[in-house]
C-alpha cells in the first residue's frame, strides 16, 4: 500500500461527490450533506470506492454515512487512514 | 428535525463493534432510549417488541426496496448487473401492492404442500449429522447448518445430488441484502448468479419435465397464468428460497448452539439432550433477519412517538426478541417457553412467506442435534460479511 498525501483524497472526495450530485465543484464543502444533495447510501458506496482505488485497502462506506457532513467524514476518514495517507 | 422527537443513538448499531454482539449492543440502547435517531440509517430505530409489532404491521409503513442502490451504482459505473436485478425482481418482500401480492401467493401456494415434510427434513438431517460423526472435529456452519436447507430444498426439487455443487452458491448470498455492500461484494454476487443460474433453469428443467410432482411443479402450478417464461420464473422463486432461506436457517442452528455450549454447564436446560425442546426459542433468540426499513407514507403514532410521512424506521426483530419487557429477565436464554419466536419472520405483510418451512426444519436440526454424542467448542467462530442477515461463516466444533 503506497502512502498518500490526504489532500488528493479529499480533492477526489469532494470532486466525485460533486459528479455524482451533478453540481459545480464550489456546491459541495465540508459542511454540505449528502441527503441536502440528493445523496444516498448507494453514492456512499461509490465514494469508498473512490477511495479504495486511491489507497488500495477496503474503506468502510459507513464513514459516509454515520457522520452528517462530508467535512466530518473526511476527518474520520483522515483519522481511520492515518497509516496510510500523510495528512495536509 | 429529528433531534426533537428521539435522541441520537446511543450504539451505532450499523458498526462493526456493533456486529460482534448486537444483542448486548441492542439491550443497551433500549435501556438508553427505546427509539432512537441512527444517523447511518438516517430513520429511527425500534427496539421494543411492542413497537416492532406495530410498525411491521402498519399499513401506513412501506417496504423500501433495498436493491435501488443496485441499479444506480450498475448505472454510474457502467457495471452489468442484469443476472443479479432480474434475480431480485422476484424477490416478493421487497415491493409492495400488486407485485408483492402475486409473487408471495405464488410462494406461499408452491411451499404449502411442503412445509411440513418433516420426515424428508429428519432424513437429511440424519444423513448430515452421519457424516460428521465419522471424524472427531468438525464445523457446524460449513458441514451441516449451511447447507442443510439448500439440501433439504434439492431434495424437494429432485435434484440428483452430483447437479447440486453448481448451484449451491446461490444459498450463500444473503450479504447481497446489505444496503451499503461495497462494489467488489456486488460484482462477486453478480458472477455467482451469472454463473449459476443457466444450471440452476437447466436442472429446473430437468425436474419438470420427470413429471414428479415435486416442489417446483407446485411453485409452477402457483404461477400466474400469464407468466411468460415459466421455467425461468421457477428458477428465479427457487433461488430466492435458497438464497433467503440457506443463511438465516443456518444462523438459527450456529448462533444458538454456540451460546447453548457456552452456557450448559451452569443451566441445566441448556443441556444438549434437551435441544429437541428448544427449537422455536433459539429461532426467537437467533432472529438473524434484522434492520426492517419501512418509509411512512401517511403520519402515524407508534406507541406515543410521532411518525410523520417520509420518515425511514428501522424495526429490529433482534431486539424485540430481546426485550425483558415480554420475555423476561431471562430474555437472553434460551428455554421452552412455547411462546413461538417472536419477530424472528417479521409480522404483517411482509412476514416471511417460507416461516413454517423454516421453523419444521430448524425443529428437525435441533432434534438430530440433541441425539449427537456431546459436542463442544473447538475453536473461535467467524461471522458471514451479511448484516441484515447475520449468521456464522464457521463454528469449529469437536466431540468430547
Amino acid at each position: 500500500m503506497q502512502a498518500m498525501d490526504f489532500a488528493i483524497i479529499k480533492e477526489r472526495i469532494y470532486i466525485r461527490t460533486a459528479e455524482l450530485a451533478g453540481l459545480p465543484l464550489d456546491g459541495v464543502g465540508p459542511h454540505t450533506t449528502l441527503e441536502g444533495i440528493g445523496l444516498d447510501s448507494s453514492d456512499a458506496v461509490l465514494l469508498a470506492l473512490e477511495i479504495e482505488e486511491l489507497v488500495g485497502a477496503e474503506v468502510d462506506v459507513g464513514v459516509f454515512l454515520r457522520f452528517p457532513t462530508v467535512g466530518e467524514a473526511m476527518d474520520e476518514l483522515a483519522r481511520t487512514y492515518a497509516p496510510l495517507v500523510s495528512k495536509t | 428535525m429529528h433531534k426533537e422527537r428521539a435522541p441520537a443513538g446511543k450504539v451505532d448499531v450499523s458498526g462493526g463493534q456493533f456486529a460482534l454482539d448486537p444483542v448486548a449492543g441492542y439491550n443497551i440502547q433500549r435501556a438508553a432510549s427505546p427509539i432512537s435517531w441512527q444517523q447511518p440509517f438516517r430513520g429511527f430505530l425500534l427496539t421494543t417488541l411492542t413497537d416492532v409489532a406495530q410498525a411491521l404491521r402498519s399499513p401506513a409503513l412501506a417496504e423500501t426496496n433495498p436493491f435501488l442502490g443496485w441499479h444506480s451504482i450498475a448505472r454510474k459505473l457502467g457495471r452489468d448487473y442484469e443476472a443479479t436485478l432480474r434475480l431480485f425482481g422476484y424477490m416478493p418482500f421487497i415491493y409492495e401492492g400488486e407485485k408483492h401480492k402475486r409473487l408471495r401467493a405464488t410462494l406461499a401456494k408452491g411451499l404449502a404442500p411442503f412445509s411440513d415434510a418433516s420426515a424428508i427434513f429428519d432424513r437429511r438431517v440424519a444423513r448430515s449429522l452421519a457424516a460428521l460423526e465419522s471424524s472427531m472435529n468438525f464445523d457446524l456452519a460449513r458441514d451441516f447448518s449451511g447447507t442443510l436447507f439448500f439440501e433439504i430444498l434439492c431434495d424437494l426439487m429432485d435434484f440428483p445430488e452430483e447437479s447440486r455443487a453448481a448451484i449451491r452458491p446461490l444459498s450463500r448470498l444473503s450479504f447481497a441484502l446489505d444496503a451499503t455492500l461495497p462494489v467488489r461484494l456486488r460484482d462477486d454476487v453478480q458472477r455467482t448468479v451469472a454463473a449459476a443460474m443457466p444450471a440452476l433453469a437447466r436442472e429446473v428443467g430437468l425436474s419438470l419435465r420427470s413429471g414428479s410432482r415435486n416442489i417446483l411443479h407446485s411453485i409452477g402450478e402457483a404461477l400466474p397464468a400469464d407468466e411468460p417464461d415459466a421455467t425461468s420464473a421457477i428458477a428465479h422463486l427457487a433461488t430466492v428460497m435458497f438464497l433467503m432461506g440457506g443463511d438465516a436457517i443456518s444462523a438459527c442452528v450456529t448462533l444458538p448452539v454456540k451460546h447453548l455450549l457456552t452456557v450448559q454447564a451452569s443451566d441445566p436446560q441448556a443441556t444438549q439432550q434437551r435441544w429437541a425442546t428448544l427449537s422455536d426459542d433459539a429461532i426467537r433468540f437467533a432472529a438473524p433477519v434484522d434492520y426492517l426499513t419501512r418509509v411512512a407514507t401517511d403520519d402515524l403514532s407508534i406507541g406515543e412517538f410521532p411518525v410523520r410521512r417520509g420518515d425511514r424506521i428501522i424495526a429490529s426483530p433482534l431486539a424485540a426478541n430481546h426485550d425483558p419487557a415480554h420475555f423476561g429477565s431471562d430474555a437472553g436464554m434460551i428455554r421452552d417457553r412455547g411462546g413461538g419466536a417472536g419477530m424472528a419472520f417479521g409480522a404483517g405483510a411482509h412476514m416471511c412467506v417460507g416461516a413454517r418451512i423454516a421453523r419444521n426444519v430448524v425443529q428437525s436440526a435441533y432434534g438430530g442435534l440433541s441425539r449427537l454424542p456431546p459436542i463442544e467448542p473447538a475453536g473461535e467462530a467467524d461471522l458471514n460479511p451479511g448484516r441484515v442477515v447475520r449468521s456464522l461463516a464457521s463454528l469449529p466444533m469437536r466431540f468430547r
